[in-house]
């Protein structure tokens, strides 16, 4: 940079000056329940009390049925497509794969990349906002906060979870962690290392007009978090 | 926005105080707001230790705030970002309109963001010839009906369903079943609104915090708008205040601990955005470029004063509905884009505090804005700095000094004080237990709204002498 960002007057201010003000240090961790399905029950009370769904399966025929279900459902239904379409991360990034080919023949997979070419770009939105349902993996699930934790990448397109009404995303239950904080604890380095990581707690909402909680807004209406395992 | 209202505060808060629908609307909103907040502070147990936490992370860094703030430009650029700085609300509009013009944006989605409503952001885009959409429903609604937002998190609390009925039905043409109830409407403004989000070039967004060790920012929001702003299009400008910094992600998960807790009562906002550069080499989706534009305007030179503390406000807005006097006046009354007690603080402190002398008296001092704040900044402390301010500055209304000089010569003369405090309560048993509550002529105003306190039958100086004779 040949000229510095901060104007002389503004560096001025910024500069630390008085008694030092030290860093509190790091805040302790809630620790995690004893068990599994403690973990579990308590990730499930949260993640309903903000109005997600949640289950648990072992097989990718159970998650794909379960996918169908919404993709097939009367309520989502779209004029003019022979097919029901579903945006997903790449098999490498589901916990099961197979889900993928269980959906196969009923259903249509809309290819996720976007151009980087402005015209292209649109139509590849446009194409996207076809889809009914966006399956997703996850990098970690948060039992306090009902949250799930999306770390975008290659074969991981953010859009999977924010354009379609459903969201579907199939999460480890070895990836439980008790809080945010315990997670950038375990994971100092999980910010710097994708363009974007998003936490999604429960589907979108508004309570703008008259303080009046509506679900299902820009984003999803439903989250379904599928533990696997 | 950034300057005041030509009127006084006096006849907006007069204004406010007789709009029925306002009066509704903030009773059910603050109230429903300080219910959730207390519930959902209350549901963690180390709640009260995090608000410690944090505040000592913000006083940390307020105190540090060059060196995390170089830390957070050199991570950002290394990242992949453009790092702008703009001194003031001008260099900043002219700033985002001239990226506008070098990217060759026609179409602007906005995400909420209070600086560019600091900075009159829209106004100078429209004027370049841009279509910029505010994509928060509420936001959305105060865009169409050319009003300002009265809440810092909840901006139409002062609007019922069916004034914002009558705006889609006006301004989008919506049908009666578009607007048949809430669930209705906000499905029509998800229509209108996608169709936006496709077709946008650029997106604007504001920031909550920024972490200096990754160089990342983080956005938070509860509806999905702010996620398809920085997502679709393909140029992202984020607007973020000089003093949004947080040293590192750790503590931003305290920040975040207490944020959504205290400002809509959630556990977390549905959606938690952090982004750390534009869309990288392998990503399929997301910004091709990030452009951060860290905003003064005012902050800086709020920097090693005694209203320093302000900038440690992380915009939960507890402390608005906390206030007994945002709870009668609302937003608007204020005139500013911060209202409420911070704002109370902070626009005369960043903007100048002789056109906005007459805010830091719109409080009692009660100190309910302390209280409720999760980093427990002390805005009674710095109300009474800004008012001994005005004060030097010869700045107080001349009423004040007035009233202040007889009480004065009342209270330093005791034959003077006892006969005035016996005229008093022998006129108060004469009216009766209400009698003070229509007050003639300029002294009207203190008890149009309110009851004037009942006067009790004896004096505290009668009182400590029975009880001493005891």
């Amino acid at each position: 940079m040949t000229r510095p960002l901060f104007p002389a007057d503004v560096r001025a201010r910024l500069t630390a000056s008085g008694p030092a003000v030290p860093h509190p240090g790091p805040f302790p961790t809630v620790p995690m329940p004893a068990t599994l399905d403690e973990a579990i029950a308590q990730f499930t009370v949260a993640c309903e009390a903000v109005g997600g769904r949640v289950s648990r399966v072992t097989t990718s025929d159970e998650a794909a049925a379960l996918a169908l279900g919404y993709l097939e459902s009367p309520e989502w239904r779209r004029t003019g497509d022979d097919l029901p379409a579903y945006v997903a991360w790449d098999e490498a990034h589901l916990p099961l794969p197979g889900v993928i080919a269980g959906l196969a023949h009923r259903t249509t997979r809309l290819e996720a990349q976007v151009s980087r070419d402005a015209a292209a770009r649109t139509d590849d939105c446009d194409r996207l906002d076809r889809a009914i349902v966006g399956i997703t993996g996850a990098h970690a699930a948060l039992v306090d906060t009902g949250s799930v934790a999306l770390v975008h990448g290659g074969g991981r397109p953010r859009l999977a979870s924010v354009l379609p009404p459903v969201h579907i995303a199939l999460v480890p239950v070895s990836l439980l962690h008790m809080t945010l904080g315990a997670l950038m604890a375990a994971q100092p380095d999980l910010l710097r290392g994708a363009a974007n990581v998003v936490l999604v707690t429960g589907p979108s909402r508004t309570a703008d007009i008259e303080m009046t909680l509506t679900r299902g807004v820009h984003g999803p209406r439903l989250v379904h978090v599928v533990f696997v395992g | 926005m950034n300057s005041p209202s030509p009127l006084p505060f006096y006849t907006r808060a007069q204004r406010a105080l007789v709009d029925d629908n306002l009066q509704k609307a903030l009773d059910i909103a603050t109230g429903r707001m300080m219910v959730a907040r207390r519930q959902a502070i209350g549901l963690i147990a180390d709640g009260e230790a995090a608000r410690d936490q944090a505040r000592q992370i913000r006083a940390h860094t307020i105190a540090n705030l060059g060196t995390y703030l170089d830390q957070f430009v050199a991570n950002a650029q290394a990242a992949g970002a453009h790092v702008h700085f703009a001194a003031d609300a001008e260099a900043a509009t002219r700033l985002v309109v001239s990226l506008a013009q070098r990217h060759e944006v026609r179409r602007i989605v906005k995400g909420k963001s209070m600086v560019s409503e600091e900075v009159e952001l829209n106004h100078a885009l429209e004027a370049a010839g841009m279509r910029v959409v505010e994509t928060d429903l509420g936001e959305y609604v105060i865009q169409l009906d050319k009003d300002v937002p009265s809440h810092i998190i909840a901006p139409i609390i002062h609007k019922t369903k069916e004034q914002v009925a009558e705006t889609f039905r006006r301004e989008l043409q919506a049908t009666d079943t578009d607007v048949a109830g809430i669930p209705e409407m906000t499905a029509f403004a998800r229509r209108m609104l996608r169709a936006e989000f496709l077709a946008a070039d650029m997106g604007i967004s504001g920031v909550n915090f920024a972490v200096a060790d990754s160089g990342s920012l983080c956005l938070v929001e509860n509806e999905g708008n702010g996620r398809l702003s920085t997502t679709v299009p393909r140029v992202h400008v984020a607007l973020m205040g000089l003093e949004r910094i947080v040293p590192n992600a750790q503590d931003l998960a305290v920040a975040l601990r207490v944020l959504a807790r205290s400002g809509t009562g959630q556990p977390l906002t549905v959606y938690t955005n952090m982004i750390t550069g534009p869309r990288r080499d392998d990503d399929p989706d997301g910004p091709s470029d990030l452009h951060i534009v860290i905003v003064d305007n005012g902050r800086s030179r709020l920097l090693r004063t005694e209203l320093e503390e302000i900038l440690y406000c992380i915009r939960c807005g507890a402390c608005l509905n906390a206030c007994p006097v945002y709870q009668e006046i609302g937003g608007h009354a204020y005139g500013s884009v911060y209202p409420g007690p911070v704002g109370a603080v902070y626009t005369p402190g960043a903007f100048g505090l002789e056109p906005w002398s007459d805010l830091p008296q719109a409080s009692s001092l009660c100190g309910a804005c302390k209280e409720a704040c999760p980093v427990r900044i002390d805005i009674p402390r710095m109300l009474l700095a800004l008012r001994a301010q005005a004060e030097t500055h010869g700045l107080t209304p001349r009423w004040v000094g007035a009233g202040l000089h007889v009480f004065r010569i009342a209270a330093t003369r005791p034959w003077l004080f006892r006969l005035a405090s016996t005229v008093s309560r022998l006129m108060a048993s004469w009216l009766g237990p209400r009698g003070f509550d229509n007050l003639p002529g300029p002294l009207a105003g203190w008890t149009r709204h309110r009851h004037f306190p009942a006067m009790a039958r004896q004096t505290f100086t009668e009182r400590f002498r029975e009880k001493g004779r005891r």
